[in-house]
């Protein structure tokens, strides 16, 4: 196997919070806890999970845009987990993300010509026709006119400026975006524009993504491997198709029968797992699988051994006791 | 919702350009806001009489250069009879004293309240000007570098406002404008003047960094500040290109607001007898003089009070519509 773009390897990322001034016993939230994923160039790779779960803070922390409490980060078989600010700068080159409010993403006093020179700027590129034709180009890559360089972002509506914010992460050519929920924010109708202009300039630059969603049904066509995640951990991971079809993990099972399907025979066919209580707090994880709570198989090794993570049939990793082998199929 | 791979097909890469229509040149948010101040004619008839006040204080020691306005000319024939008030109806009015005389010096009042009007707003502008840029300075420290900065500007923060600030200032008048004096301003109104600019300075700075460095944290957290980190760019770039442009609207917003409240503050230390005293006018030193004689000459009462009066809401009402105009988000009262 060839050597992929991005390697992360047990990653960590722990916050503090503080318990008060006085307080002594200073937890912390395990936002991300043993985070383990590869991209390949030119792939997506999708990151789902509930609200909460960590995405933004695995996303934020494999770009290094957030300091690893531990764990490896490999981009293009270099280890980046410690260099340093310069060498962090030129790698942003590299890597870049697109955010998820495309209301807050875009600085309410720039112009749009001056928040897409910014990238220019910063990393000292130069263009060959002047920074005002490549932004102008950047405009037109992303579907918008190149007449809107002298617009203010509150002159568009919420799909206009998330390209926006796609248009200033291309520019500096990078090889891997992380978009976290880049269509969460933005109407049902709006979102396939998103995916579908995402996907156009993936088939253009070979470029690879992170794709972060809370829901199963927006990732799956946009994703060539997707990871669910629950409380800081991955579940499972697998091809697409293979997640969707033989869903190894109970957890994955509930995201997907939470999922409408488009068959309204399968729809009915399909038994409905709903998941019993909240999400535990990411500060006071549950012993053993950390899904146990909300599982509806759970046995008593579950609270007591931590599943391993490992590779179920080729591709296809899961870290569950009891994975529902072919029981939907059944 | 349910979305399928031919959908996604099917759609065409969209142009929708032209949801955003008008002109190719964007209006930028300061243009917005000044067309949402023009159409609010609280805000605008508020404005014509701060540009009235304004020529006012520019205007008034000209003319009374010019000696057509004459604060400081006793006229003992207007002021006869016992208790020296001015003889005549309502205070002494006439073709040559519009708004009447003085008790008991018979100086034209009209003049005096004119030039006192330059001093008051000079004084006002001049703390304003001291304590929003020592504010700004300090809150922009406090919020862009954190850590010790932001530590030691917030305890001497807590240290000035736990200052009794009026029993302060009140005591350490004398020594302190002696202090003043010593530096080589001249004795007197002078030296009185600058200790008033200092004092409401001093005291003003700390709200104001303290609502700049709030400001700061909070835009520190939108995601275009991440974007810019994103991007590869340092710190001062993030601070001085992404911050401060959103920092100007608030920074008006609030030196709106405190303006009309070192008019105020003037003429309260006038009438505590720590301001200026005259024959040099404010309006706070006529204010203190007039309630002596409040019943016996009401016009010399009135007339520097409204005066006082409309300075500060007119202040007031332009930096509520400033305030609107800026941050229509804030506009709790749905006003327009
Ligand atoms: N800067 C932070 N400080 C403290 N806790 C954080 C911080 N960022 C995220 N968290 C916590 O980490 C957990 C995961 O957050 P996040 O990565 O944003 O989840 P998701 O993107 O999946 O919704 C949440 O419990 C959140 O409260
Ligand atoms: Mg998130």
């Amino acid at each position: 196997m060839t050597e992929p773009l991005l390697r992360v390897t047990g990653l960590r990322k722990h916050f503090p919070t503080k318990g008060g001034l006085l307080s002594r016993n200073r937890s912390v939230v395990k936002a991300v806890d043993g985070v383990s994923l590869e991209v390949a160039g030119g792939e997506t790779v999708g990151l789902v999970g509930e609200s909460g779960c960590g995405k933004s803070t695995t996303g934020r922390t494999m770009l290094r845009a957030l300091e690893p409490t531990s764990g490896r980060i490999e981009f293009d078989g270099r280890d980046i987990t410690g260099v340093g600010r310069e060498e962090l700068r030129k790698l942003r080159r590299e890597m870049q993300m697109i955010f998820q409010d495309p209301f807050s993403s875009l600085n309410p006093r720039h112009t749009v010509g001056t928040i897409l020179a910014a990238p220019f700027e910063i990393q000292g590129i130069k263009a060959p026709n002047g920074v005002k034709a490549a932004v102008r180009d950047l405009l037109s890559r992303v579907g918008l006119s190149p007449e809107h360089y002298n617009r203010y972002p509150h002159e568009f509506s919420g799909g206009q400026r998330q390209r926006i914010g796609i248009a200033r992460a291309l520019a500096v050519q990078p090889r891997l975006i992380v978009c976290d929920e880049p269509v969460s924010a933005l109407d049902v109708s709006i979102q396939a524009e998103i995916i579908n202009l995402l996907q156009d300039i993936q088939a253009e630059t070979g470029i690879a993504y992170v794709f972060v969603a809370h829901d199963l049904s927006v990732v799956r066509h946009i994703s060539d491997r997707v990871a669910v995640m629950y409380l800081g951990k991955v579940m499972e991971s697998a091809t697409s198709d293979e997640l969707y079809e033989r869903p190894l993990h109970p957890y994955t099972n509930a995201l997907l029968s939470a999922a409408p399907l488009p068959d309204p025979v399968q729809q009915r066919a399909r038994e409905k797992i709903v998941l019993q209580g909240d999400l535990p707090s990411p500060s006071d994880p549950p012993s053993g699988c950390v899904f146990r709570t909300r599982c509806p198989m759970a046995q008593q090794v579950c609270a007591e051994v931590t599943p391993a993570y490992a590779e179920h049939s080729p591709g296809h990793w899961v870290a569950c006791h009891f994975p529902e082998d072919e029981q939907l199929a059944a | 919702m349910t979305l399928s791979a031919g959908e996604f097909a099917a759609e065409p890469v969209p142009t929708m350009v032209d949801e955003a229509q008008g002109p190719v040149a964007g209006r930028s948010p300061w243009q917005i806001a000044r067309a949402r101040l023009r159409a609010n004619r609280v805000a605008m008839i508020a404005l014509f009489m701060i540009i009235f006040f304004v020529v006012i204080a520019i205007a008034a020691p000209i003319l009374q250069a010019l000696g057509v306005i004459d604060t400081t000319t006793l006229h003992p024939e207007l002021v006869q009879g016992p208790g020296a008030m001015p003889t005549g109806s309502f205070g002494g009015i006439s073709i040559h004293h519009p708004l009447g005389v003085e008790p008991q010096t018979g100086r034209d009042l009209f003049s005096r309240i004119l030039l006192g009007i330059t001093l008051d707003t000079a004084i006002a502008v001049a703390a304003t000007i001291i304590s929003v840029g020592l504010g700004v300075v300090l809150g922009l420290v406090a919020g862009f570098y954190r850590g010790a900065a932001d530590w030691s500007i917030g305890r001497l923060i807590d240290l000035i406002l736990a200052f009794p600030q009026l029993l302060m200032l009140i005591a350490l008048s004398p020594v302190l404008v002696q202090r003043i004096t010593d530096t080589g301003v001249p004795q007197g109104n002078p030296s009185k003047i600058t200790y008033i600019i200092a004092v409401l300075g001093f005291f003003g700075w700390p709200y104001f960094a303290r609502i700049i460095r709030a400001q700061v944290l909070s835009l520190r957290e939108r995601e275009f500040v991440e974007a810019a980190e994103m991007l590869g760019a340092r710190r001062s770039r993030i601070n001085f290109k992404e911050l401060l442009p959103n920092l100007w609207a608030p920074i008006l917003v609030y030196s709106s607001i405190v303006l009309p409240t070192y008019v105020s503050a003037e003429a309260a230390m006038s009438f505590l007898g720590v301001g200026i005293v005259p024959p040099t006018p404010t309006l706070g030193n006529l204010l203190q003089d007039s309630v002596n004689y409040a019943t016996a000459d009401p016009t010399y009462f009135l007339a520097p009070g409204l005066t006082l009066f409309i300075v500060v809401l007119a202040f007031n009402l332009f930096g509520d519509g400033l305030r609107d105009a800026l941050d229509p988000r804030s506009d709790r009262a749905g006003g327009k």
